[in-house]
């Protein structure tokens, strides 16, 4: 391989970084809340409401359901609106993070919803107003499981900035597709998911550190 | 040991007058046994019903009582009896469905929910799985009722400290809850019930998780905080033993009602209902093996004794020589399951009485004939 080659798979690897490490912040600052919206508006929640929980889950099944290449493109509009541009890295941030977002949304409910009533429970007894609950029982009691949902939102989303080569954002898969697939280049194909791997590896393993030492105590 | 009183026979016979008031002997116990007092919580035609898809079922009805103030009240039951959802009417983690709930003077289901943040600032609460933060340190959980009410810090730190120390817990309070056993887990529970100085301890089942050893210093701590502090304890069990422990009053639940309700002594002294007695079932000894291999409900024909079972409700101290005289001369003590609750002397009694020819047993009426045993060959 050719320094240019290890040049730009370097560059890609950068931007696939940035992409996914973007929209991952987005996906965790907005899907955090709506998760607990999720839980506190359920049925026997703290704050029930049904038809406003209705909603807001059938706007993120909507989401979910819609896959990531349709979601790319039907989101121009709102791309070019927010970044003022439809190509390259930051035009790629927009849809990622708005298919990444519903998608720790739920994973995030799951783990809100695991903490244990009791504890909701003794929150209440003693005196605590929903805002108490929210910040000193569900988020903290959960912080172990949310890390771990989030670490599997993140690997999602490498997987899913492949496709961020549609609107020519770069990133590794775009040079596997472009060098490796469209030009029959097995070096790099191999090279680049080498390189995938090792960066699911890492962010698994940190991920998975953070969990143990959050849940050691 | 004041007011003990020799019994003469005739007392002894009116043992079981159903006029209890009538006492004129008001034996030693822990406090006086007739005082006004205030309700701490009052349960008004209390009816409990949860709505479900399957059908509406009927938790609580018609619960009328009293949980005076400064005592310790005991609530019994089986499982499904309804005490827990009681229990959780107090501070309102359940909804009363009918009837009112009267806490220090206020109707908790009426209440806005500013107010009964207010009231629940004024009623600890154990649990019987501790309901513990798992990320936060002893200090840190104790501090959070406080810490949520919006006292100052300095203030939180000196009742941290106070209430950790009151539990016998100082040296853990930078310990997280995963290292602690389940009795200091316990103990943590109390203390942050505690930190908020409330009048009234609801406890949940709090040492039906624990063994017997730990659960004797729980209870002794909650009997200690009930003395010291005055507050009032409210609290479920399954087991008398916890009620006979602590408790100076019990309600007794059977399907959602109320079965009995009184002073410990005088329920356990003299159940009445059956769920009562089934539950005071395994704290009883029963008919020793021997006697109740041999015994035969028709007198035998050549002599033999009557196997007499005397009852002792708690209501009056007790002679010996006077219960020894209304057995006849020839009586051996078999068994005896007595117990002296809050001053009251109470429990039974199992002895053999010879039988003679020809002379008939003339019992006290808190005495019968369970049965009879034919005389050895």
């Amino acid at each position: 391989m050719s320094p240019q080659m290890i040049e730009r798979i370097w560059r890609a690897f950068l931007d696939t970084v940035q992409m996914v490490g973007v929209s991952a912040l987005i996906a965790l600052a907005v899907g955090v809340p709506l998760a607990v919206l999720l839980v506190l508006s359920q049925p026997g929640g703290l704050a029930p409401a049904p038809r406003f929980h209705r909603s807001l889950a059938a706007a993120i099944n909507g989401f979910r359901a819609t896959p990531f290449i349709v979601l790319l493109v039907a989101f121009l509009p709102v791309t070019r609106l927010i970044t003022g541009t439809t190509i390259g890295v930051w035009a790629a941030i927009v849809p990622l993070a708005v298919s990444a977002t519903p998608f720790f949304a739920r994973i995030a409910e799951v783990s809100l919803r695991e903490v244990d009533h009791g504890l909701i429970e003794a929150a209440q007894a003693m005196g605590c107003r929903r805002r108490h609950i929210v910040a000193h029982v569900l988020l903290p009691e959960a912080l172990p499981s949310l890390v771990g949902g989030f670490t599997i939102t993140v690997v999602t989303m490498i997987g899913a900035s492949a496709m961020a080569g549609a609107v020519g954002a770069g990133g590794l898969g775009d040079v596997a597709i472009r060098y490796g697939y469209q030009r029959f280049d097995t070096t790099v194909m191999a090279a680049v998911i080498v390189v995938l791997i090792a960066l699911v590896c890492a962010v698994q393993f940190a991920g998975d550190l953070a969990v143990r030492r959050l849940s050691a105590r | 040991m004041s007011g003990v009183v020799a019994l003469d026979r005739q007392r002894v016979d009116a043992h079981v007058e159903p006029d209890l008031q009538a006492t004129a002997i008001a034996p030693g116990g822990r406090r006086p046994s007739k005082t006004i007092e205030r309700a701490a919580i009052s349960f008004r035609g209390v009816g409990k019903v949860y709505v479900s898809p399957a059908g509406d079922i009927g938790a609580l009805k018609g619960v009328d009582v009293d949980v005076p103030e400064g005592r310790v009240f005991g609530v019994i039951g089986r499982s499904g009896a309804g005490k827990s959802s009681l229990l959780r009417l107090v501070n309102r983690l359940e909804q009363v469905s009918s009837g009112a709930v009267v806490v220090d003077g206020e109707d908790v289901g009426a209440l806005d929910d500013e107010a009964l943040i207010g009231l629940r600032r004024r009623v600890g609460m154990i649990f019987q799985h501790f309901n513990l933060l798992s990320t936060k340190t002893v200090a840190q959980n104790v501090a959070l009722p406080l810490r949520v009410a919006g006292l100052p810090r300095a203030e939180i730190e000196a009742r941290v400290s106070e209430t950790l120390a009151l539990v016998g817990l100082e040296d853990k309070r930078d310990a997280y809850p995963r290292r602690l056993s389940g009795g200091q887990k316990q103990r943590v529970g109390i203390a942050r019930a505690l930190a908020n100085r409330p009048k009234i301890l609801l406890c949940d089942e709090a040492t039906s998780a624990l063994d017997p050893e730990t659960t004797q210093s729980i209870l002794g701590l909650l009997r200690d905080i009930n003395r010291r502090l005055g507050i009032t304890i409210m609290l479920i069990t399954h087991e008398m033993s916890v009620i006979r422990e602590i408790c100076d009053e019990v309600l007794v639940l059977e399907k959602g009602e109320v079965a009995e309700a009184g002073p410990v002594w005088r329920v356990f002294g003299d159940p009445r209902h059956p769920a009562t007695q089934a539950l005071l079932r395994p704290l009883s000894h029963g008919l020793p093996e021997d006697v109740a291999a041999r015994i035969v409900q028709l007198p035998p024909r050549h002599g033999g004794e009557a196997i007499v079972e005397i009852g002792l409700n708690g209501e009056r101290e007790t002679d010996l020589a006077a219960l020894a005289a209304s057995v006849g001369g020839q009586a051996r003590l078999l068994s005896a399951d007595l117990d002296r609750i809050d001053g009251h002397t109470q429990g039974r009694i199992i002895a053999a009485v010879r039988l003679a020819p020809g002379i008939r047993l003339d019992l006290p009426r808190n005495a019968k004939v369970i049965g009879y045993v034919a005389a050895d060959d």
